[in-house]
Formats: structure tokens, C-alpha cells, sequence
């Protein structure tokens, strides 16, 4: 709760407006991602039907020639998250807080500091998702640490910089669409 | 753009000598909003009319009440 506090006193105050968008933008991304889940469950419900109808068990070879409901579930988060950015991007915000709603360059401190953490938890969870599933397959005994920990500091330092890319593409495009709007709202 | 936009407002802001920013920075909002409420495109909250009206010395039927 602590960090929570600090991390809102150091974003300083919300805009109204800014929010409003936010909640938009958030709106549509949820929309999405319950319309892809359901769409998703759906498919795999009936893949099941069907490989159990045509007594073609679905763990068998036939799997790899199926698409993978995981891969399409990853697509419905994909297209959600690009819409919210997209529209937060749209209406010149990257949030509705409003130590960076003026900004008129990238904060790229802020950014690597986002970008980090994004990086970090991706590497945390990946060796840590890893580990189960090895436990409950090969047992504790068998799990491999220093491979897990190699993946997850892989996929750590994939994310941190698939964040920074996205974080810092997000403030530079509302940065230009910010400063389209103030010139239409001339002072 | 819709096209009913603050005049009122428009003129008390400069009446009263402030930017679009100075008065965004009193009233605890982005220049991009009081631009927008200006525009008539966004509706601000009551807490944020409240905070506009006191910062340029005026009512809120003077900035806010729609005749007619």
C-alpha cells in the first residue's frame, strides 16, 4: 500500500478528462478481450466436440495440426492491448495522471524505469511458471534451476525491451497528437 | 468540434490575464482540457467548474448556465 501511495504522489494529480479517456479507452479493451476469451472457449469446446465425435483423441498427432486455442486466447490480449494504447495515443495521453500530460519529450528515464519492471516481472514469472510445471512433470528433484534461470533472464531482457519500444512509441505519438489538439484549441 | 463553445469562459480567462496553462495549473487539470471546455467538446465535472469559476472571480451561472 505504501508503494501504491508513493507511486501516486510521485504521478502527481489526475486530469478528469484524461481519465475519461482512459476509461474509454480501457472500456474497449475489455470488450475486446471478453468477445476474444468467449470466441476462444468457444473453439475449444468445439474442437474437443468434434475430436471426441470422430474418435480422433485430441492428444494424439492430430494436435499439431490444430491451431492452439492458446495462441488465439494470446491474440485476443494482443488486439486489446494494442486498442487501448491506440486510443490513449488518439486522444494524446499516455494515462490520466499529469506529471507526464505535458511532457513534450519522452521521459525516457520514466520509460526505462517502466520498461525495467515490465522486463523484471516477465522474468520473475517466466521462472517461476517454469519451475511449477517442471515440478508437477519431472518432480523437485528434477527441476533444472540454472536453465529456468537462464529463460527467465532471456525473456526478462526480451521484455524490457519490447516495453521500452512500446512505452516510448506510446509517448511519442500522443506527444505529437497532444500538440495537433492544442493547435486546434488555440489560446 | 461541436458548436456551442465557451465564449464566457474564453473571455474571463483573458479578461483575468491567464494562459490556457496558467489556468490549467490553478485549477489542477491539463491545458488540453481547459482547451477542450473552451471548444465546447468536453464537460467539465461540478468540482472542476467550481475550481474555474473561484480562480477567475466568477459564478458558475456567469460561465456555466446556457440561456435560452
Amino acid at each position: 500500500m505504501g508503494l501504491i501511495r508513493k507511486w501516486r504522489e510521485y504521478m502527481g494529480p489526475k486530469d478528469e478528462y484524461l481519465e475519461a479517456k482512459e476509461n474509454k479507452a480501457v472500456k474497449v479493451g475489455y470488450g475486446i478481450l471478453i468477445v476474444g476469451t468467449l470466441l476462444v472457449l468457444y473453439y475449444q469446446i468445439m474442437l474437443q466436440q468434434v475430436s471426441s465425435v470422430l474418435d480422433d483423441p485430441i492428444y494424439t498427432a492430430l494436435r499439431d495440426r490444430l491451431v492452439p486455442s492458446s495462441l488465439l486466447l494470446a491474440i485476443a490480449i494482443l488486439v486489446s492491448g494494442t486498442a487501448m494504447t491506440a486510443i490513449q495515443a488518439r486522444s494524446g495521453s499516455t494515462g490520466s495522471y499529469q506529471r507526464f500530460a505535458n511532457v513534450d519529450r519522452i521521459p525516457w528515464d520514466f520509460v526505462c524505469f517502466v520498461a525495467l519492471a515490465c522486463g523484471a516481472s516477465i522474468g520473475v514469472l517466466s521462472f517461476v511458471m517454469r519451475v511449477l510445471a517442471e515440478m508437477q512433470i519431472v518432480g523437485f528433484e528434477n527441476v533444472m534451476w540454472l536453465p529456468d534461470i537462464a529463460i527467465g533472464a532471456f525473456l526478462g531482457g526480451l521484455g524490457f525491451v519490447i516495453g521500452l519500444v512500446v512505452y516510448a512509441g506510446l509517448f511519442s505519438s500522443a506527444i505529437k497528437r497532444r500538440h495537433e489538439i492544442e493547435r486546434e484549441l488555440e489560446d | 468540434m461541436e458548436d456551442w463553445k465557451n465564449v464566457r469562459m474564453k473571455k474571463a480567462r483573458k479578461d483575468a490575464g491567464l494562459s490556457q496553462q496558467q489556468l490549467a495549473d490553478a485549477v489542477g487539470a491539463t491545458r488540453q482540457t481547459i482547451g477542450l471546455i473552451e471548444a465546447g467538446t468536453y464537460n467539465p465535472s461540478l468540482r472542476l467548474c467550481t475550481a474555474i469559476c473561484k480562480t477567475l472571480g466568477k459564478t458558475l451561472d456567469e460561465l456555466f448556465w446556457e440561456e435560452g
